[in-house]
């Protein structure tokens, strides 16, 4: 017999609905490939719906979710460095060609983010892409507002090594 | 540049990255609902074990003799009859060593370089500090590149007590870090209504800094599965051999992929009977 949709259940759709598209992007930049950027996704919203009562109470729901949602991401990595579930085997690495178009930058700065260790990676995203303020990132992340510091200054330093991203400015290396 | 261009700069690159990417279907609110309502069960489920296991081992230590609560009236009890039989237990396997080693697939690229890819299975460790221990002996053992970080409590993974399937390619007798595995050896009842394959991932062999590493498939698949087959997107199709690891409950396997080819990995149950064919994301076929 199936479960009848109760209030909760509406109310938690609603969230989940109006948050999607924004959690999306953030699982994508986290994961690197959209498919574990959706499976990350869902195991977020289904873990925001085992603690709905704690997400719609909380005076910030959105920290709330941004903690599941690193909490899940580690356990992604915990789960020994398991591969990530693709619908291609991926390609090997092409020469480089010339041009430097955000057609080459983006693949280039995907495989920089994805290079970076995964406190590094979560830190760039949480301060860079959600824009969340180092207390707010420390929060998510469960660590100190100095390691926050560190590792988003690590990573954004590691990005730059990455070929053609040396200059970081947006008109730099991708225009 | 100052540390505010940084993060003017930074953040403008990762919003057009993310952005440049086109969404997926939205997730149904039925799965994410009967998701959530699978979790709180097994959480419940779980909370419940626990507090038997604790009720069970506070019974046990009443109940035993020879244990302080029973230790005056020991006596009496040897009295009552012989000494009953020690139980015997098998040594537990040593989890700072793989207990079996297995070659799942090899053959010969399109290069004519010999590619091999081997699974060790380790034992599952029995606590927290001995599975950090464990990712450590595999890590030096797989020489895990700098860049994955130092191993610390945050790789521990929450169900640390499984076993661990780690696979390593090699090309040319020269081996590769590559991914690794739990063998959870799930049952279907707890994750879907399929017999679900523990994950089918792309592998690269080789250096990173190699044009042209070798490309293979790796998976697991349950233990009923009878046959795995690849339709490759340029029509041809493959089966892949299945291959048992000692100790594992599940069956793997290791198939060299063409470049620029994609795969539809089909699973048969016994009568060639289809048991998964998934297309988008191999073995996660009740996601969206």
């Amino acid at each position: 017999m199936r479960d009848r949709p109760t209030d909760r259940d509406e109310d938690f759709v609603g969230f989940a609905a109006s948050r999607r598209t924004h959690l999306f992007r953030t699982a994508f930049l986290l994961c690197g490939n959209r498919h574990a950027a959706e499976d990350l996704l869902q195991q977020t919203l289904e873990r925001v719906y085992v603690s709905w009562s704690r997400v719609r109470r909380a005076d910030e729901p959105d920290a709330y979710v941004h903690k599941i949602m690193i909490n899940e991401h580690s356990r992604f990595l915990r789960r020994r460095r398991r591969e990530s579930l693709v619908t291609d085997v991926p390609e090997p690495r092409e020469p480089a060609t010339a041009g430097s178009g955000w057609a080459e930058t983006r693949p280039q700065l995907l495989a920089a983010l994805a290079a970076l260790p995964l406190r590094q990676r979560q830190a760039v995203v949480l301060r860079y892409w959600e824009d969340l303020s180092e207390t707010q990132a420390a929060a998510a992340m469960g660590c100190s507002v100095g390691a926050v510091k560190s590792q988003a200054s690590r990573g954004i330093a590691r990005l730059r090594l990455a070929p053609s991203l040396g200059d970081l400015t947006p008109t730099g290396g991708i225009e | 540049m100052t540390h505010d261009d940084d993060a003017v700069a930074v953040g403008t690159l990762l919003a057009r990255l993310a952005e440049s990417e086109p969404l997926p279907p939205p997730p149904s609110s039925t799965s994410l609902i009967s998701g959530g309502r699978r979790r709180l069960v097994r959480r419940r489920a779980v909370l419940a074990g626990a507090a038997a296991l604790a009720v069970t081992a506070v019974g046990t230590a009443v109940a035993l003799p020879g244990t302080a609560a029973h230790h005056a009236s020991a006596p009496a009890a040897s009295k009552a009859g012989p000494a009953p039989a020690k139980p015997t237990t098998p040594p537990a396997a040593d989890p700072m060593k793989p207990s079996s080693s297995v070659v799942i697939g090899q053959g010969t690229d399109n290069q004519g370089h010999t590619w091999r890819v081997s699974a060790r299975l380790w034992p599952a460790p029995r606590t927290h500090d001995e599975a950090l221990a464990q990712l450590r002996a595999i890590a030096a053992d797989e020489k895990f590149p700098p860049g994955w970080g130092p191993i610390d409590d945050s790789w521990v993974p929450p169900q640390f007590e499984q076993k661990h399937l780690q696979v390593s390619g090699s090309l040319d007798g020269e081996r590769y870090p590559n991914p690794s595995y739990d063998d959870a050896g799930q049952s279907a009842a707890t994750t879907s209504p399929y017999t679900v394959a523990s994950g089918v991932s792309g592998v690269l062999i080789g250096p990173e800094s190699r044009i042209g590493q070798t490309r293979t498939l790796v998976g697991a698949v349950a233990d009923d599965i009878r046959r795995v087959n690849i339709r490759w997107s340029d029509g041809t199709s493959s089966d892949a051999p299945l291959v048992r690891v000692a100790g594992s409950t599940q069956r793997w396997f290791a198939v060299r992929a063409q470049h620029g080819l994609t795969g539809v990995v089909t699973e048969y149950g016994a009568g060639d009977r289809v048991i998964m064919r998934d297309t988008k994301s191999f073995g996660k076929k009740t996601h969206f």
